[in-house]
């Protein structure tokens, strides 16, 4: 499936650019074209953590630019072992903020904006406009089901990655055209069902491999390539490196993205960060 | 730089001192450049001092559906390889 791109590519790359990206102008079924398109888009994603920082890397390095991040926390030391652009000597200061550095060191090329706010039900309509793609990292269930429906809501496809343990997934969202989060998890699981917190450790390599699926296919997308993963839910295992990738579909009674909105925020107090 | 042979071209990128893969890098971004200012039809030159470049570049854009034709050239007194790539769609990205 296509993206349907519709912003102006930005009419030029400085020569640095061009030896920059070199290697990505010269895959089979890329052209300087989709470089520009690159450079002419605007990402949002919310959450600095171990989502949002492999994403952040990616997206930065192939070239998107203009990068909006979003989150309220401070680095802690518990951070570092998957969000691998803070020192320890980063602890205590502000996650996007300190990102937003960090990446603009790494290709200053490119535009970032940090925004340190928590993303609520009550705020991500309004913070979630204007953008050509989202890419979520968000850590907790209100967070992401706020992220989910608004951008569906605002019509910006989402990409959307997670993990937990040793497990991984991640798939797209074209909103109307493809299942959002909601059509497969209308709702969060009831606590009960969810893993205690020494149960919720993860494996740093795995949550990146996460990331990067959904960072990879953000990029094509903000490229105008065909991605991979609508209506597809890629789950593996780090353990065992199975890869499986499950059929899902639209559901025309989705609270989300179906025939009627409905607004469902998740109470603040499910606001565990092991989702 | 100057020619001597009389074979026409449009375009001319002078890749001589650049090494594979950069020879390849530079030349397929300077087709893309052309192609996107509108250029189809027109023939880029590209000289190259490596006889490997050469043949690397020439097998990888006429396995991507371009014309192209290699020649061995003395410009500046100096022995060049040369290709002449008549430009044209389809190249990947410029569908």
């Amino acid at each position: 499936m296509f993206g349907d791109v519709i912003y102006v590519a930005s009419n030029t790359l400085s020569d640095i650019e061009i030896k920059r990206y070199s290697r990505q102008i010269i895959l089979p079924n890329f052209s300087i074209t989709n470089q520009k398109k690159l450079k002419a888009a605007k990402i949002l994603v919310t959450g600095a953590g171990g989502i949002g920082t492999p994403a952040l890397c990616y997206l930065a390095a192939t070239g998107v630019g203009n990068i909006t991040i979003i989150d309220s926390d401070n680095i802690e030391y518990s951070n570092l072992h998957r969000q691998f652009l803070f020192n320890e000597s980063d602890v205590g200061k502000s996650k996007c903020k300190t990102i937003a550095g960090r990446l603009r060191a790494f290709n200053p090329n490119i535009d970032i904006t940090p925004i340190e706010t928590r993303i609520t039900y009550g705020n991500a309509f309004d913070l979630l406009r204007g953008y050509d793609a989202i890419l979520d990292g968000t850590d907790n269930f209100p967070a992401r089901y706020a992220v989910n429906d608004a951008a569906v809501q605002n019509n910006i496809p989402l990409f959307h990655a997670a993990a937990l343990q040793y497990e991984g997934r991640a798939f797209t969202i074209l909103p109307q055209k493809s299942a959002c989060l909601r059509c497969i998890f209308p709702e969060p699981p009831p606590p009960q069902d969810r893993l205690s917190c020494r149960e919720a450790g993860v494996l740093s390599p795995a949550i990146g491999i996460a990331a990067s699926i959904a960072a990879a296919e953000a990029a094509k997308y903000l490229a105008g390539l065909p991605v991979a993963l609508t209506n597809k839910l890629v789950v593996f295992d780090s353990r065992t490196f199975d890869f499986r990738t499950l059929e899902i579909s639209r559901d025309e009674n989705c609270t989300a993205c179906g025939k009627k909105f409905i607004p469902k925020p998740v109470p603040e107090t499910e606001n565990c960060h092991i989702g | 730089m100057t020619s001597n042979h009389p074979k026409r071209f449009d375009y001319s990128i002078d890749l001589t001192g650049e090494r594979c893969p950069d020879t390849f890098v530079y030349t397929r971004i300077k087709i893309d450049e052309l192609l996107e200012e509108g250029n189809k039809g027109n023939v880029l030159r590209a000289i190259y001092d490596s006889v490997e470049s050469w043949n690397n570049v020439f097998q990888t854009l006429t396995g991507e559906g371009l014309s192209v034709e290699k020649t061995t050239e003395k410009i500046n007194s100096k022995d060049v390889w040369v290709l002449y790539i008549t430009l044209s769609f389809p190249l990947p990205g410029n569908k």
